[in-house]
């Protein structure tokens, strides 16, 4: 199974405010930049709790039928009607496995999994402080570059592979 | 009076999680193994070429440390002969004739010193410096050079920004190297109010 990541940040790097707004983002995702073609060839998708509750506060359910597996080790809130949505728990290898025996070959994550693409959007703004792309990683991680494309209203677009990982000074 | 011809350019190589450097200062990270056949090369004429554009520098002193200790490793000095200033307190060794310190107001030095006497003005880092250069409303371009290198943790591109700055991008580049670099410019006038407000910085 392909574990990918598509995601918009600011250019220095922030997918959120502190507080969780993405407010610096273009409204309904800005001018098209792929997203749709990515969203084709993903059979599901990974989130976390916090991007399920940010998602469902938005009122309309943006992944479709598409099934959708919140990483929680709680009760999530209801979703709405038409989306297939489902709780998971466990180590990354943990999850990997239970995607895999469900027949899924390309998963969409946010978080919580090993990730083997990383597609990052880079919106034309600096905003200072929020909440990082990564968090904290054990290792330095090594990426190939796979493609960058630029779009009229300042958008950039970089697609990565992870090539592999090593000790880092720490 | 600032010449009106004159540039200043934020530049620096970060890694694609936006660290220019280790917590500690370290960039053993910067040379990665990366190939991207499509890229650009880095012909060593055409750097120099562009090197020689750039009329002076301006560093925080970690940076300037950075540099010395890149020197004292056998690596050279990276400035070439040009004017390079160190913003800093402290007293720091001084290995050669082209390097001046300076403390004190950073628009003031800017404005009345720098533009006056320069066209291609390049701040090369660190974060706080670069930090503070656009927050004052000095900059007129930013220059990210982002490395395939994922490092975690470490001294952020930008330190202290107190409001959003929207860009306008100018130019994108992928090198043979993996590396992919943005130039933005820096629009509105200098030192103008900033549209928006970050809220919490925790």
């Amino acid at each position: 199974m392909k574990a990918s990541v598509f995601v918009g940040t600011s250019l220095d790097g922030f997918i959120a405010r502190a507080d969780g707004a993405f407010d610096f983002l273009p409204l309904g995702g800005g001018e098209p930049h792929g997203y749709d073609e990515f969203m084709a060839t993903v059979d599901a998708l990974v989130i976390g709790r916090k991007t399920y509750e940010t998602v469902l506060a938005l009122g309309a359910w943006p992944y479709g039928t598409k099934p959708t597996f919140v990483l929680s080790t709680h009760p999530l809130a209801p979703a709405p009607a038409e989306a297939v949505v489902e709780r998971m728990s466990g180590s990354p290898v943990e999850i990997v496995s239970l995607l895999v025996s469900r027949g899924i070959q390309h998963a969409y994550v946010d978080g919580g999994i090993t990730i083997q693409r990383i597609t990052i959007t880079r919106v034309p703004v600096l905003i200072g402080a929020g909440i990082p792309l990564f968090g904290a990683i054990p290792h330095d991680i090594t990426l190939k570059h796979i493609a960058t494309q630029q779009y009229p209203s300042g958008l950039v677009k970089s697609e990565y592979e992870v090539a592999g990982r090593h000790d880092g000074k720490r | 009076m600032a010449s009106a011809d004159s540039r200043v350019t934020i530049h620096m190589a970060a890694s694609l999680d936006g660290f220019i450097a280790r917590k500690d200062g370290l960039v053993d990270w910067l040379e990665t193994s990366d190939e991207f056949a499509d890229g650009d090369t880095l012909d060593p004429a055409v750097v120099d070429a562009f090197l020689k554009t750039i009329d002076c520098y301006v560093m925080g002193s970690r940076t300037y440390e950075t540099a010395l200790s890149f020197e004292a490793k056998g690596f050279g000095w990276a400035y070439g002969d040009k004017p390079t200033f160190v913003l800093t307190g402290r007293a720091l060794p001084r290995t050669r004739d082209t390097v001046e310190f300076y403390s004190g107001d950073l628009a003031q030095f800017v404005n009345g010193h720098l533009r006056p006497a320069f066209r291609t003005i390049w701040f090369v880092g660190g974060g706080v410096l670069s930090g503070e250069c656009l927050r004052l409303g000095l900059a007129d371009e930013v220059r990210y050079s982002i490395l395939p290198i994922l490092i975690g943790d470490g001294i952020r591109f930008f330190d202290g920004l107190d409001g959003d700055f929207p860009l306008h991008l100018a130019e994108v580049k992928a090198y043979k190297s993996g590396m992919v670099e943005l130039c933005y410019e820096v629009r509105g006038p200098r030192g103008g109010p900033r549209i928006a407000r970050v809220r919490n910085t925790q």
